[in-house]
């Protein structure tokens, strides 16, 4: 499961999609929308997505992971649009026959898509809005 | 030919628009239509060293020469998660 989407998404509903009978171990990982920002309010965040893209480069993500790791099963979803505080923004999970590799792959989808996964997030604090620009370069695309 | 450009995020705002189509002699790279965008958008001049281009959703080198009907993005380094 690769998606991007506006809707929330249930983390029950995706693990049980996961679990098959040759997974021993899932990892998850959810990224959800921060109150704070470098000591500032904020008030939401808006997420824009180049979404054909994305998927694309999940797509790679999943494919360059499964290459790397010995997981069996890999889902992740990035909501885009308009999200408030505590609002869920990104769900990694990762099945495999034994943790170590699950928390190493969920870790590794994670970085991978920090760098090269066409999304960008702009944050509204109650003064002002601004974009969010990633560190990255493309070198690791 | 014809190149469709489109933009992202803060290059979508400074430039004031999602997408516009270029014409680009035969044969041209990704770096000349980079140099025909900047040209016309000279405001994102100061994002040049860290501006990212795609093309047709793939991550190229600016060498790459462009066909007709091919799809560029410019856009700034990816923030989501």
């Amino acid at each position: 499961m690769l998606e991007i989407t506006r809707d929330d998404f249930s983390i029950d509903e995706i693990v049980q999609k996961i679990k098959t009978e040759d997974i021993g171990a899932i990892v998850s990982f959810i990224g959800i929308v921060r109150g704070k920002s470098n000591g500032k309010n904020v008030n939401k965040l808006e997420f824009e997505a180049y979404k054909k893209m994305a998927i694309l480069q999940l797509k790679n993500i999943r494919a360059e992971t499964f290459r790397k790791f010995n997981v069996n099963q890999i889902a992740i979803v990035h909501r885009i649009g308009s999200l408030k505080v505590s609002d869920n923004i990104l769900l990694i999970v990762v099945g495999a026959t034994h943790r170590d590799e699950a928390f190493k792959a969920c870790r590794h989808v994670l970085e991978r898509l920090k760098k090269t996964l066409p999304i960008w997030k702009k944050e509204f604090t109650p003064e002002k809005s601004y974009w969010i620009e990633g560190e990255t370069h493309g070198k690791d695309a | 030919m014809k190149i469709l450009v489109k933009f992202f995020a803060s290059c979508r705002e400074l430039c004031g628009k999602t997408r516009e189509q270029f014409q680009l002699q035969d044969k041209a790279t990704l770096r000349d239509l980079r140099n025909v965008v900047m040209s016309m958008h000279p405001i994102l001049e100061n994002m040049r060293a860290y501006l990212l281009i795609s093309l047709n959703e793939t991550f190229v080198t600016e060498q790459t020469e462009l066909k007709e009907g091919d799809v560029v993005a410019f856009f700034p380094p990816v923030s989501g998660g």
